[in-house]
């Protein structure tokens, strides 16, 4: 099972709100309208869907080898 | 005793709605290439900020263009028939084509603005409609367009047509590169 570690540009971000909708157990947007990750890493293949979708391309997701 | 019939509106008429559609083209082909990401090197923020500055700037000559039709004596067009379809007696389904199109670029071009009220799947639906208004305003221009005989006009078109067709291709055919996207080891 692969596991993906999260980097949020928030420079870039423009709070568009794709990675909240494609990944919504990861992804929140916080008060100020920033995408902003729940969790450092996970195991939900839908953050490749949410970082393809970011319009600013703000969001990187490294895929890391699992323990 | 006959007045001249001054040219200006007219020929800013015809101008900006051929300028209005090249713009157009250009920000369909933005959002495309936004989509598909065909060209690694080139930042997703940098395609982001042309699309939405050329749909704005190709809003800007479709306002020029309806102005320029109403103020210009050579069509009647009365500013109400700038917003509703079937109201003008030259051509009238192909400038009501037009009339709708300009409605759905607006449209399509506003839900940006409201992504956050009308989510991103509503949002996401009506991009869908950008293929619909980018093959009535094609119509419209072919059909009522006043240089649409013009070689250059056929090659605008024509260049229009095919380049938003071969990025469609392009969408549908080869898929997502979304592994570029991530970086790191693979197992």
């Amino acid at each position: 099972m692969s596991t993906y570690r999260i980097t949020i540009d928030r420079g870039l971000c423009s709070g568009f709100g794709s990675c909240v909708e494609l990944s919504p157990g990861v992804f929140r947007l916080d008060p100020g309208g920033k995408a902003a990750a729940v969790v450092v890493e996970t195991d939900d293949p839908s953050v490749l869907d949410a970082a393809d979708s970011c319009p600013m391309g703000a969001i990187v997701v490294e895929e890391v080898q699992a323990a | 005793m006959t007045v001249a019939h001054d040219p200006t509106f007219w020929l800013l008429a015809r101008a900006s709605g051929l300028g209005a559609y090249a713009v157009l083209t250009l920000s369909v082909l933005a959002g495309l290439v936004l989509k598909s990401r065909p060209f690694p090197g080139l930042k997703a923020a940098r395609i982001t900020e042309l699309h939405r500055t050329l749909a704005l700037g190709g809003l800007g000559l479709l306002a020029l263009h309806g102005v320029s039709l109403v103020l210009d004596s050579t069509v009647k067009v009365t500013p109400t028939a700038l917003l509703v379809p079937g109201l003008v007696a030259y051509r009238p389904a192909a400038v009501a084509a037009g009339v709708v199109a300009g409605w759905l670029f607006a449209v399509v071009t506003a839900s940006f603005w409201l992504r956050r009220r009308i989510g991103h799947r509503l949002w996401r639906r009506l991009h869908w409609l950008t293929y619909a208004l980018f093959a009535l305003a094609t119509v419209h221009g072919l059909a009522s367009g006043t240089d649409a005989s013009q070689p250059w006009a056929h090659a605008l078109y024509l260049g229009a047509v095919g380049s938003v067709a071969a990025a469609t291709a392009w969408r549908v055919l080869v898929p997502p590169a979304r592994r570029a996207a991530i970086k790191g080891e693979t197992p």
